[in-house]
């Protein structure tokens, strides 16, 4: 085989322009977008749905409802406050825990409460969201993360990404934050993807900056045979992300709490391709496999069974 | 059913497209290539003026018997006005006049020039001819003043004439020069004084004024000298400050006459342009066409005035550029900033030359980037972000532009040029990438897009391309139709093999 498009072609890879073209376009009506790109609406049709999402504390829509910012954190010690639209992971404030007036970030520095007030109406002003559109911002339950990544994480929050066509959830992969990463899981930052089992829920081949690696750069401890917890319980919330949004072409992004389990973060109208480096094997078959059979599969359960029947690798 | 459409309207408009460009071409002897037929070159003289309810009258300089050159199809639209040509001084003049006439008028003056082959400069055969210069003695001292120090300062003509020139364009330095220009007020004036001096002197001398054949659209008068130098005529390039060969040259008028002369009116204005016509080219097509009243010629980009089709010359290069930012962003995976940035960047380009352009808009955007990312420190709200954004370029732009006058480098007035609106949203959008995906991305696009529009301007001012849009507009139907083929491209990038590279391994 020496033409390498031929090469990609044979491992079923997805293009940039196929994906828009052939997948993204015709099952992704731009009128649900918003569904997804407003977290807060994300997060009352999951909540409708049963899915599981990290609890809302709050919602700040206005300024003039920042006064009752202290009235939403009563009996909560660790909480996140983020933008309703924001992108890349910017204008998060994390706080774990009190101390007297005083709330104590993860670094183990301090901020008063009118630092607080002062990040929401920055995110309301619409300093983080794309285009700088007035925003909301939501304060949220803290997620504690699930021991199991501890080894191979380092400084942040490893979350799981699920391509879900049409329903079928079809190729998963664990990001992991690293220091290049500063703690984001976006690949294109330096975070590691590895590629995950749709059927076992262990994880397979990783990848880092472009590249094959076996052992995590910063923990150096290997990141193969990670079994994630709750596998086929992820796989059914994954394919209920359909259900809520009706975008055909989706990608849900989990993180695992260590009390709570699975919680769904956000879900994305334009999952990026790079999952197919991180399980070395293209999707291109597996959504040929969806459309074949999606005929015959009607609800969530029977979408996950047939998920785990044909994309054992 | 819609992949049926899509083939049947590809075809369909590249057939139309197709069959128009060729039936033009066999048929009716379109000329393919530019460079296949002499140029023409169309003319214009545009005087507006205000009358003032009073007797106007309006005297312009035409075009006469222009050495190298036939002048053809000369019109003269004035309206209401009387007209009626004279030939004064060796010049010919054409003079509008009314009795009464009252508000903002319009006077156009067209001409089409065509070169005759095979012609170079030759000089005038007149015989050289003295004429007392009519000084005063206070002026008369001052000239000879002015004379005597060329004169000590220089050793033959080629030498004397350039100082000469010197002093009297620029008067400021000597005050015999000063003096004798203390009633002048244009370039005209100083160079016709300079044909006195030289009179006194004993040297025969005239002053040609005409303009300059290029492809922009609005021409400046430019002045030359012709002096007799005892054997022959010698024309003397007055910008140029040296004895030279026209080249592209066309005399208007000679002597001391303005172009304009108005009475009875205010705010005379003349404008003059100049255009480039590759349909005058196809004389014997157009001949034909207009024989047999096709609509092909009526209703064709050439037959828009000519200040028009110079801005159509530009816009029509847009498409092509487009489509060839398709072709990269599709099909190579070129990654850009916004959609249509590079060939807007393109575009501005064709004001200062590639290098320089490309060095200006890279110290503006670093610069401005710097200072971007400084504002980012004052967490400010985006559209106060981004205003203080453009009042910096529009700062640096004007500090570029001062430094590298005072330099002696006058290209760097030409940043001015830029659309200051592209280079703040530049800036903004690299900013935006840096703070979310990271400076490395941030610069690859950055590289990404000056590098599509380098591409884009190499292929923009190609002569062929420019001449083919232009004559053949048909063939943006063919355009569409590749840019429509293109939209259902579904195949692998070139950039892919680079991002999927983990599978090539293996």
């Amino acid at each position: 085989m020496r033409n390498p498009f031929a090469r990609l072609t044979r491992a079923g890879v997805v293009g940039m322009n196929l994906r828009n073209a052939d997948y993204v376009l015709p099952n992704n009506p731009r009128e649900r977008y918003p569904l997804v790109d407003d977290k807060f609406i994300t997060k009352e049709l999951a909540v409708a749905a049963g899915l599981n999402v990290p609890e809302l504390y709050g919602v700040v829509r206005a300024p003039h409802e920042v006064r009752d910012v202290p009235h939403m954190l009563e009996g909560h010690d660790a909480f996140v406050v983020k933008p309703a639209r924001g992108s890349g992971g910017n204008g998060i404030l994390v706080v774990s825990d009190r101390l007297g007036t005083r709330f104590r970030k993860p670094d183990d520095s301090l901020v008063a409460m009118d630092e607080i007030f002062f990040h929401v109406s920055n995110i309301l002003s619409g300093m983080y969201s794309l285009g700088g559109m007035p925003d909301k911002a939501l304060i949220e339950y803290c997620v504690r993360f699930d021991p199991v990544f501890d080894e191979i994480a380092y400084q942040g929050v490893p979350d799981i990404r699920i391509i879900v066509y049409k329903g079928v959830p079809v190729m998963a992969m664990l990001r992991l934050p690293t220091r290049e990463s500063d703690g984001k899981a976006n690949l294109h930052q330096g975070a590691m993807g590895c590629g995950v089992d749709i059927v076992s829920g262990v994880t397979t081949t990783a990848v880092w900056k472009n590249r094959t690696v076996e052992q995590h750069p910063d923990t150096l401890k290997p990141v193969a045979g990670v079994a994630i917890p709750g596998w086929t319980e992820l796989l059914r919330q994954a394919s209920l992300g359909y259900d809520v949004t009706g975008l055909g072409y989706l990608g849900v992004d989990f993180v695992l709490d260590r009390d709570r389990g699975p919680l769904m973060l956000e879900l994305n109208a334009r999952p990026g391709l790079a999952i197919q480096i991180a399980n070395l094997s293209g999707l291109r078959p597996r959504l040929d496999c969806v459309d074949a059979a999606i005929e015959n599969l009607h609800d969530v359960e029977e979408r996950v069974a047939y998920a785990m029947r044909a994309f054992g690798s | 059913m819609n992949n049926f459409q899509h083939r049947f309207l590809v075809l369909l408009l590249a057939c139309v497209g197709l069959s128009v460009f060729a039936y033009k071409v066999w048929f009716l002897g379109f000329p393919l290539l530019p460079g296949q037929t002499s140029a023409f070159w169309k003319v214009e003289a545009h005087v507006d003026f205000e009358a003032q309810s009073g007797p106007a009258k309006i005297r312009l300089q035409t075009l006469d018997r222009v050495p190298g050159f036939v002048v053809t199809d000369e019109h003269y639209i004035g309206g209401r006005f009387g007209l009626h040509t004279v030939t004064r001084s060796g010049n010919a003049e054409a003079v509008w006049s009314r009795r009464k006439a009252s508000g903002k008028q319009d006077i156009f003056y067209y001409a089409t020039l065509r070169p005759e082959r095979n012609w170079s400069w030759t000089p005038s055969s007149e015989p050289p001819r003295l004429f007392d210069p009519g000084f005063s003695p206070a002026e008369l001292t001052a000239a000879d003043a002015l004379l005597s120090k060329a004169g000590m300062e220089s050793a033959d003509l080629e030498t004397f004439v350039p100082l000469l020139m010197k002093a009297l364009l620029h008067p400021g330095s000597d005050p015999n020069a000063t003096y004798l220009l203390r009633d002048a007020h244009s370039r005209l004036e100083a160079v016709n004084m300079a044909v006195r001096v030289l009179s006194l002197a004993g040297i025969p001398a005239q002053s040609v004024h005409g303009i300059d054949l290029v492809t922009t659209s609005a021409a400046e008068v430019r002045h030359w000298l012709e002096i007799h130098d005892g054997t022959q005529w010698r024309m003397f390039d007055v910008a140029r400050d040296r004895f030279a060969t026209p080249r592209d040259f066309v005399p208007w008028w000679r002597g001391d006459a303005p172009l304009l002369a108005a009475s009875g009116v205010k705010n005379p204005e003349v404008r003059l342009s100049v255009v480039k016509d590759t349909m005058a080219a196809m004389g014997d097509v157009s001949e034909r066409l207009s024989a047999t009243g096709s609509p092909l010629l009526e209703y064709s980009l050439l037959g828009l005035p000519v200040r028009a089709q110079a801005m159509y010359h530009m816009l029509l290069l847009i498409p092509v550029g487009a489509l060839l930012l398709v072709f990269l962003r599709n099909v190579v995976g070129f990654s850009t900033f916004g959609t249509f940035m590079p060939v807007l960047i393109a575009l501005s380009f064709r004001e200062t030359e590639l290098v320089w352009g490309l060095t200006l808009f890279s110290l503006v955007i670093i610069l401005g980037l710097a200072v971007r990312l400084y504002l980012e420190h004052l967490k400010l709200l985006l559209v106060p972000r981004l205003a203080s954004v453009l009042i910096v370029v529009v700062l640096l732009m004007a500090g570029i532009s001062i430094v590298s006058y005072k330099l002696g480098m006058p290209r760097g007035i030409s940043v001015t040029l830029f659309p200051m609106v592209i280079l703040s949203m530049t800036i903004e959008r690299i900013s935006v990438i840096w703070d979310e995906l990271g400076p490395w991305n941030a610069i690859r696009q950055a590289l990404g897009t000056m590098g599509v529009a380098v591409l884009t301007y190499v292929v923009m001012i190609n002569d062929l391309v420019g001449h083919l849009v232009f004559v053949f507009p048909e063939l943006f139907l063919v355009l569409l139709a590749l840019t429509l083929l293109l939209g259902r491209y579904t195949g692998y990038r070139l950039m892919d093999l680079v991002r999927f590279r983990a599978f090539l391994d293996r």
